[in-house]
């Protein structure tokens, strides 16, 4: 007989062996219905308000942006260069974590988020706006608190400049449609920071210097539930050898601040104000200018049957290990193919294949199944852009969220491997996914953090497209989707490693 | 690679318990070998030794002079039957054999070429789950029959068989050995293998206890005795004790005479004028000297119940 061993051969008997058995292909098929099945119908029990916000702003990229801050600007035509010192920057003093009597939640203590954004923080500096609209088209150079020098437009440009503070000269040239910014110590010698052309700046636009400092978030998260909370601050700066061609009044305007009024009625800091002082001017100004991207995650959300499905997974291949040992099975497997790591690796070749496919299609119909409900109930741009499959951080997530049920699914027939019990296989795994998940949710700030980095629970990350948040009552979002996928991945090389250790050492 | 089975002081304990103790004999082709020996004597730890499951603590067991785990197809040089009740049971017979003809190999038509030889053809699209013990032996056959091997292992094959079963596999037993295969065939029953062993391995506790032909095996335990019914039984029984004989008394009419040929028992009953209306020589079958050879080695011997009522 010409029988031949090869690798490929020993895969398709694994194969043989998997499709074989009707109630895993039925509980495959399931683990992609159950996926679609849930987030389908939790889709409809999900809703936001974020568009009917009042102070819902988009930007001229139909984003959502923040663009508060106070304005000092005069109306100019045309080619013009306007040249400032900011002679001084004062930032906020350093805001009261815990204030007696706050109004969060179940009086939780708040935490202050810290923003790395170059958008974040308070900041003195020169802009060219179309008008005085909030959400218009600008550029401008600003000097930030602790961000070094910078310039930026259209609350999506950023680009660094010096890393200077304290006192510094700004210009900004327009020629045309474009826009240069320029930044000095002294006034004379000039470096360029960069060009940009604003979306929309019309031949006349709103030039002039302002204040902004971005309100301090506070977040109380824990026992299943998060709230994000705002406590504005305001910065002041000082301006002098203010130089603008065919200069006329000056006149200062809050740029759309809605909740001013609200909250000096609470008696909170008052929106921003100017006074000229000899050949300067002091500004007060309260508010960010930036991209404002709400935390909620529509694909997240549009996956949120993947723990359902996950669970389906979980079994089939648990049952896929220890369906070898019912009856003895594991000698049959092994007379028939002595050299039992290539069993092993066989088998966790095809059962990843099976599971990454079945994954990947329940994912993919979740997601597009999911959108139209969720539009329905407020998901919709433009404060959440429809998602497409082909944006990168969409198609990541659908990718290595089947990759994390694969590796969750592989996990589970290592330690079927090793358990040699179905029940136990199971539940082990079960418990080592769900029970992080659980105690994350319930502890409070951002402790779980370390639970996500360290168990099987942090792959849920890789549900998000967006970056990750401690604002959101899920754990799973305080991590970023690669560090989810590497834990899980760490678990399964291990439970793999240890299998095959025992199927060498020991007596089938 | 010569179709043989060598086992060579093969040691094996688990935990505490010595399962096989320096046990070898060798399983040639052309002949049907019969492993006996009683529950628990260590034949099957030994089939899983030489089927690289297990791993010896001493000694080894060869196919063909190669560890069975140096076997790159083994389904082709080794087909094994050892659990027929190790079938997923929510697999098809057809699909059972499919996946181990896959793993070494294995042309898929020698898939119904041996579903037909077992008699599996109706029930190859059935499950496994559904099959009665004598359907999971056959397809446990099957299984082994795969590779079309030149050394077969087979653990208790007849269990769990009908009348019909059984006559069919000793048949396939002597065919395939007719075909120049080494067959290696286990039973705790000797009268099982007495009409299909060639040469027989007997076991007790682990360790060997005979190795030898089938005839040798008989002539070497059927003392010589001779029974004899006669009316004057406490005449013969002093005639022949006096001449040297062994009697014993079994029936109110009969003795059995031991130490001395039939023919001389009966020349000196004759010579005395006892009429015996019967002389018997008896022959010991295989089971009785199996029983001779394995009595001491029983694992779980019924104890004596003391005191007990006659």
């Amino acid at each position: 007989m010409n029988a031949r061993e090869s690798f490929p051969r020993l895969l398709l008997s694994e194969w043989t062996k998997l499709r074989s058995v009707p109630r895993w292909v039925i509980t495959f098929a399931g683990a992609m219905a159950l996926t679609i099945g849930l987030s389908a119908l939790l889709a409809s029990a999900n809703r936001t308000d974020a568009n009917e916000h009042r102070n819902f702003v988009v930007g001229p990229a139909n984003d959502p942006v923040s663009d508060t801050f106070y304005f000092v600007h005069q109306p100019i035509t045309g080619d013009t260069t306007f040249t400032v010192r900011v002679a001084s920057l004062t930032p906020p003093r350093e805001p009261n974590l815990r204030r007696p009597g706050d109004d969060s939640p179940g009086g939780d203590s708040m935490t202050l988020l810290e923003d790395p954004s170059p958008y974040a923080g308070s900041a003195a500096g020169i802009m060219i706006k179309d008008g005085t609209r909030s959400g218009s088209s600008y550029a401008s150079m600003l000097l930030t608190a602790d961000r070094g020098v910078r310039m930026q437009s259209d609350y999506a440009t950023d680009r660094e400049g010096s890393a200077s503070s304290g006192t510094r000269w700004l210009r900004l040239v327009r020629s045309g449609d474009t826009i240069t910014g320029y930044e000095s110590a002294d006034g004379t010698n000039w470096t360029p920071v960069g060009s940009t052309t604003p979306k929309n700046l019309p031949a006349t636009a709103e030039i002039g210097f302002y204040v902004s400092s971005a309100p301090a978030l506070y977040t109380s998260r824990g026992g299943g539930s998060s709230s994000l909370g705002e406590r504005p601050t305001s910065a002041d700066a000082t301006f002098d050898n203010v130089a603008l061609d065919g200069a006329a009044q000056w006149r200062g305007d809050q740029i759309a601040d809605q909740n001013a009024d609200e909250r000096e009625g609470k008696g909170g800091p008052p929106g921003g104000r100017y006074t000229a002082s000899g050949s300067g001017f002091v500004v007060t100004g309260t508010g960010a200018i930036g991209p404002k991207v709400p935390d909620d995650d529509i694909v997240e959300g549009a996956l949120i049957g993947v723990i359902a499905g996950l669970m389906a997974l979980i079994s089939v291949g648990a049952l896929f290990a220890t369906s070898e040992y019912r009856r003895g099975m594991i000698r049959t497997t092994f007379v028939a193919t002595p050299r039992r790591g290539r069993v092993l690796a066989a088998k966790a070749i095809v059962l990843g294949i099976s599971a990454y496919v079945v994954s990947l299609a329940g994912v993919v119909a979740a997601l597009l199944l999911a959108l139209p409900t969720m539009k329905k109930h407020g998901f919709a741009p433009p404060a959440f852009p429809t998602p497409s499959l082909s944006d990168g951080p969409v198609a990541r997530a659908l990718l290595l969220t089947a990759a994390f049920m694969t590796l969750v699914a592989l996990f589970a027939m290592a330690v079927g491997m090793l358990a040699r019990r179905s029940a136990a296989a199971i539940t082990t795994t079960i418990v080592l996914v769900l029970l992080p998940l659980i105690i994350g949710m319930v502890l409070p700030g951002t402790a779980p953090r370390w639970l996500m980095y360290t168990t099987l629970a942090g792959g849920m990350a890789t549900q998000r497209a967006k970056p990750p948040t401690v604002t959101l009552a899920e754990p799973w979002a305080m991590i970023g989707p690669w560090a989810g996928i590497a834990v899980v991945t760490a678990y399964t090389c291990a439970a793999l490693g240890l299998a095959w250790l025992r199927l060498r050492r020991t007596d089938a | 690679m010569e179709p043989t089975i060598e086992v060579r002081a093969l040691r094996k304990r688990y935990h505490t318990t010595v399962a096989v103790d320096g046990l070898s004999f060798t399983v040639r082709p052309g002949e049907v070998t019969g492993f006996v020996g009683p529950n628990g004597a260590g034949k099957s730890t030994t089939m899983r030794l030489i089927l690289g499951l297990d791993s010896p603590d001493d000694g080894a067991a060869l196919i063909g002079g190669q560890h069975y785990r140096s076997l790159r197809t083994p389904l082709t040089k080794v087909g094994a039957l050892l659990d027929a009740s190790a079938v997923h049971p929510g697999r098809k017979a057809r699909d059972h054999l499919l996946w181990l003809a896959h793993s070494n190999g294995i042309p898929k038509r020698r898939v119904g070429d041996v579903i037909e030889q077992v008699g599996l053809g109706s029930a190859a699209r059935r499950r496994a789950g559904g099959f009665s013990l004598g359907m999971q032996q056959r397809l446990g056959i099957a299984a082994a029959l795969l590779g079309d091997p030149p050394v077969l292992i087979f653990d208790e094959p007849v269990n769990g068989l009908d009348p019909d079963g059984i006559v069919w596999i000793r048949g396939l037993l002597k065919t395939l050995a007719a075909e120049g295969r080494a067959v290696l065939v286990s039973s705790h029953l000797m009268g099982e293998l007495e009409d299909t062993a060639d040469h027989l391995v007997v076991i007790g506790r682990g360790r060997l206890v005979a190795d030898t032909s089938v005839a040798a095996l008989v002539a070497a335990a059927s003392k010589e005795r001779t029974e004899v019914v006669t009316a004057q039984r406490e005449e013969a029984t002093a005639v022949l004790a006096r001449a040297g004989a062994t009697v014993a008394v079994i029936a109110s009419d009969t003795v059995t005479v031991e130490g001395m040929p039939a023919d001389r028992v009966s020349a000196l009953l004759t010579g005395a004028g006892i009429a015996f209306t019967e002389l018997r020589r008896h022959r010991a079958t295989l089971e009785e000297a199996y029983m001779d050879l394995t009595r001491g080695s029983i694992e779980y011997a019924p104890e004596a119940v003391e005191g007990s009522a006659r």
